[in-house]
């Protein structure tokens, strides 16, 4: 039975067959094989109640504040701002480039959408200012996978869905390994500018009466952010409600920013309404397989399997780690985590692990896969913006930040403090 | 002749499916600004508004498949091309119609059994468990309406491909069930030209 599950799966996304096609195939034939019960009539019910599911109302959400953002000019003058406070560090504009992923992280739920703003805004600076470009496009395409781990983040709800973990513990868990993963990428653009001087650019000369001017451009993304996760945290909102006022605050700062306009509205309904079609499609096939797993049994079989492999929880751990580094060379994360997290969570708390900690080593496994080439998103994404050059350059480029991701990993497994610590303050 | 006329129809599915996106953005964005007045209501007042969860879940059901038709015309479906982008563009043409009739058959069953939820919720006038108390076949009717729209579209964009592929018409099928490229999802994403697939056709 798992074999022949494998075997399905492997085929049909081999085939680049749609990956929601992929998963629902698959469970209509598991269901045809080895089910007992026709589970395909439930397919309707099923769908129908994970379609108005309340905490999922917040992904089409906080894709469209995003798609706001993006069009309301308030990415080019925070990156300004922090430009004038970072940009004194060796690697100059590198560190704006990871401090203003991190910024913008913290108002959007997506790693895509965070590497395309910020790579849009900081690209026309490499040639500018002399920087090595590899290095460069390796800080944003490494700078926007932040956007899934800092909150609010679009995967920590999957997750959290999945696995029925609370969202807002999840959130709480994110930011401490979040804050220490933008350091640890600025650290390593640090090394390697002490290491090559020449890497690091022309300097941007700022005073200290230049800085402070600038602080006033950070103020709408820091609005954005109370308004979503405050209200969470100030027992004001759900999380999708957050999403919500976030989407009517985004349209007040556009209104005020003078972009708001039909075609404005139209262009950011056409591209949240495209990208929340685009997972929900993939998030109802899940859900079903979740439910034809379950019912024949499969999900227990594998747990089983593994636990019955006689290695140490440690050894299991470093197995399971092992398999997300590689699997994300090949796939893209969304398809991942839906396929996978049904699975290997059951296995991880059978071995006594922490399902909200586990929830924040995969998160950051899923950004490592956003680097990691020959599919890896966010290199695509950077690649495109910068619209020359080779792709090699970004791959290149992001190696040493993969090698931060690495550090993170290990960080999480010997201090899960690092996850857990925040939320155990307020549950 | 018949290939033609069905390029005419994906024309004009192509309109339909923009303005129902257009639609359900509107949705979504009505029930930010109804969560919202709920929220600041709740804190405010000793009279909440209220509901604004139960309405905005049904908004974001019907808005998302409404959305599919949109999605698939504009070939933006995951799909992994780790080995499509390797192979000889024939066999990946033969792929996009394997596509095709998967995700065809697959949504084929969800909207069958989709629609007897419809007709079960309306003979036995099931109504939410809610104080609003919705009668749910109101709500899941505008949701099958996009399914079965989203099927219909499924079914002319795998006629004509077969058509292009018994013509040999590869590149074809790439331009309308082919993975999409980089390129084009950047310009897209961002409308900005990216400035590197002109010329490239398809």
């Amino acid at each position: 039975m798992l074999a022949t599950t494998l075997v399905i799966l492997l085929v049909l996304i081999a085939a680049s067959v749609p990956v929601a096609a992929a998963l629902g195939v698959l469970s209509l034939a598991l269901d045809e094989f080895y089910s007992f019960m026709p589970l395909h009539r439930a397919i309707g019910e099923v769908t129908w109640i994970n379609s108005t599911n309340v905490l999922l109302v917040a992904i089409p959400m906080f894709v469209l504040l995003g798609e706001i953002i993006l069009r309301a000019g308030i990415a080019q003058r925070m990156y300004n701002a922090v430009a004038q406070w970072l940009s004194w560090l060796p690697g100059g504009l590198m560190h704006a480039n990871i401090g203003s992923c991190a910024i913008f992280a913290a108002t959007s739920g997506s790693s895509v959408a965070t590497a395309a703003t910020i790579g849009t805004v900081a690209l026309p600076e490499v040639k500018r200012r002399g920087y090595n470009k590899r290095l460069f496009l390796g800080t944003l395409a490494a700078g926007g996978t932040l956007g899934i781990l800092i909150p609010p983040s679009i995967n920590l709800i999957i997750y959290g869905l999945l696995t029925d973990t609370s969202v807002p513990e999840l959130y709480l868990a994110g930011f401490i390994p979040g804050a220490v993963l933008a350091g640890l990428f600025m650290l390593t653009t640090i090394i390697a500018c002490t290491y090559q001087p020449k890497w690091g650019g022309e300097r941007l000369v700022s005073s200290w009466s230049d800085r402070f001017k600038a602080l006033i451009d950070l103020i709408p993304p820091l609005l954005i952010f109370i308004v979503v996760v405050g209200s969470i945290y100030g027992g004001v909102a759900t999380p999708t409600e957050a999403a919500s006022l976030g989407v009517v605050f985004a349209l007040g700062l556009a209104a005020w920013n003078r972009s708001l306009s039909i075609k404005m509205l139209t262009e950011a309904f056409e591209g949240a309404m495209r990208t929340t079609a685009m997972i929900m499609i993939i998030i109802l096939a899940a859900v079903f397989l979740n439910f034809v797993l379950a019912a024949i049994g499969l999900t227990r079989e594998l747990t089983d399997f593994i636990l019955g492999l006689g290695l140490s929880k440690m050894e299991t751990l470093i197995l399971i780690v092992v398999f997300y580094l590689i699997l994300g060379m090949f796939m893209e994360t969304l398809s991942m985590l839906l396929t996978t997290v049904p699975l290997v969570v059951p296995i991880v708390v059978a071995l006594g692990f922490d399902p909200v900690w586990f929830g924040i080593l995969i998160t950051v496994l899923l950004e490592t896969a956003l680097i990691t080439p020959p599919i890896g998103v966010n290199l695509y994404v950077v690649h495109g913006v910068r619209g020359e050059g080779t792709m090699t350059d970004v791959i290149i480029g992001a190696l040493p930040y993969v090698g931060a991701m690495f550090v993170m990993v290990v960080l999480l497994i010997v201090f899960p403090d690092l996850a857990l610590w925040l939320p155990s303050l307020f549950y | 002749m018949i290939g033609e006329t069905l390029d005419r129809l994906l024309d004009g599915l192509n309109v339909i499916a923009r303005w129902a996106v257009w639609a359900g953005g509107a949705m979504m964005l009505a029930a930010a600004f109804f969560v919202t007045a709920d929220v600041i209501s709740r804190k405010l007042l000793s009279a909440p508004i209220g509901n604004s969860d139960e309405v905005s879940s049904y908004f974001f059901a019907i808005s998302t498949t409404w959305a599919y038709a949109y999605c698939v015309l504009h070939r933006a479906n995951v799909r992994i091309d780790a080995l499509y982008n390797l192979l000889p563009r024939p066999v990946g043409a033969v792929l996009d119609v394997i596509a095709l009739t998967l995700l065809g058959a697959y949504m084929g069953v969800v909207t069958n059994n989709a629609i007897n939820t419809l007709v079960e919720s309306w003979e036995s006038t099931s109504t939410a468990n809610t104080p609003l108390q919705t009668p749910l076949a109101l709500p899941q009717f505008f949701w099958v309406v996009g399914l079965v729209f989203f099927l219909g579209v499924l079914i002319v964009l795998l006629v004509r491909s077969l058509l292009h592929l018994f013509s040999g018409n590869f590149y074809a099928i790439g331009a309308i069930a082919g993975v999409r490229g980089v390129e084009e999802e950047m310009e897209e994403e961002l409308h900005i030209p990216t400035g590197r697939n002109r010329g490239t056709g398809g």
